[in-house]
């Protein structure tokens, strides 16, 4: 006598019978629900394309950047700015002449009385306030 | 892509492509996954209005996913194979009421009134449906995933989160008592005894 259901050495063979049997049958899945998840599968992926990656949000600095015309007016700005300082610290001998530059800017008496002012403002003033 | 160029890619190549928009990519992996998920889930909760709500839902996750997929992290199926379980438990849960220590729920005993009255008129894959849903829940999941699914005991560990030797330990006893309630339809099941 054999029975099926014992556990014999190669296990249950009744049971891996039935096993082998419901691996075999078709999922019972009916076309309505196919084509429903089908349409879920495409409706998700449409999504996909209809959001985009959101462009990245702009910070204060880039938009203060922008508003100045953008990195060549950073740079345009930055060598105006390096070119000031630079000529503040280092004042070329031109700038000194025009007056700009320290009180040691002339060398003999003749300059002194050249570069003096011979009417000052203050002088003026009060020749007119005494006329009025 | 043609529909039978894409049929010979696998899942996780299909979907890279369906991520990428290829609506038939969405086919093809809808076609494929479809049947896999249900079949697990009408197993897993032996009704069918409810192992399509389960293979719905779990299938809206993947789609979901997709655009963040790893490749070769992990199998597609393994992965479905874990929401569709947990999606089935969390059912079961709210079912029952509150949560549950599936592991407390004891072995089926082999002559409950309400088992072989619910086999005697049915054909064998009802009958086998009926005995797992006799079975604790993790033991019905092991013996699925391990004797109708085909996976691999490594593989049923990774989807249950369990050591190889607990998946051992389930489906061993998963299967007795499978064979328990079923010796009760040797006779309607067509598996007498040969003498």
């Amino acid at each position: 006598m054999t029975d099926k259901y014992t556990d014999k050495d190669d296990g249950f063979a009744g049971l891996d019978a039935l096993f082998d049997t419901a691996r075999a049958a078709p999922a019972p899945l009916s076309e309505d629900m196919l084509d429903r998840l089908t349409r879920d599968a495409l409706d998700v992926q449409a999504g996909f394309a209809a959001s985009p990656a959101a462009p990245p949000r702009r910070g204060r600095l880039a938009g203060w950047l922008a508003a100045i015309g953008g990195w060549p007016a950073m740079a345009t700005l930055a060598t105006a700015g390096v070119a000031g300082l630079w000529i503040g610290a280092m004042p070329p001998a031109f700038v000194e002449t025009l007056g700009l530059g320290s009180a040691t800017a002339s060398d003999t008496a003749e300059d002194d009385l050249y570069l003096v002012d011979p009417l000052p403002g203050f002088v003026v003033s009060l020749t007119m306030g005494e006329g009025s | 892509m043609p529909f039978d160029d894409l049929s010979s890619l696998d899942d996780d190549a299909l979907l890279v492509l369906y991520a990428n928009g290829d609506p038939m990519a969405a086919r093809v992996l809808t076609g494929r996954l479809a049947p896999v998920v249900m079949a697990h889930a009408y197993r897993l909760t032996g009704n069918r209005t409810e192992a399509e709500d389960v293979t719905q839902e779990a299938l809206l996750r993947l789609w979901k996913i997709a655009p963040e997929w790893r490749q070769g992290e992990a199998k597609v199926t393994t992965w479905l194979y874990r929401v569709t379980a947990n999606l089935v438990t969390d059912g079961l849960r709210r079912r029952r009421g509150g949560s549950v220590d599936l592991d407390a729920i004891p072995e089926p005993e082999d002559d409950r009134p309400g088992a072989d009255q619910v086999m005697q008129d049915r054909a064998r894959m009802d009958a086998l449906n009926a005995a797992l849903m006799t079975l604790p829940d993790r033991q019905r999941q092991a013996v699925v995933l391990r004797h109708i699914e085909g996976l691999t005991n490594p593989e049923i560990a990774e989807i249950m989160d369990l050591g190889v030797e607990a998946v051992e330990s389930l489906t061993a006893r998963g299967k007795r008592g499978l064979a328990k309630v079923l010796e009760w339809q040797k006779k309607n099941l067509g598996y007498q005894d040969d003498d």
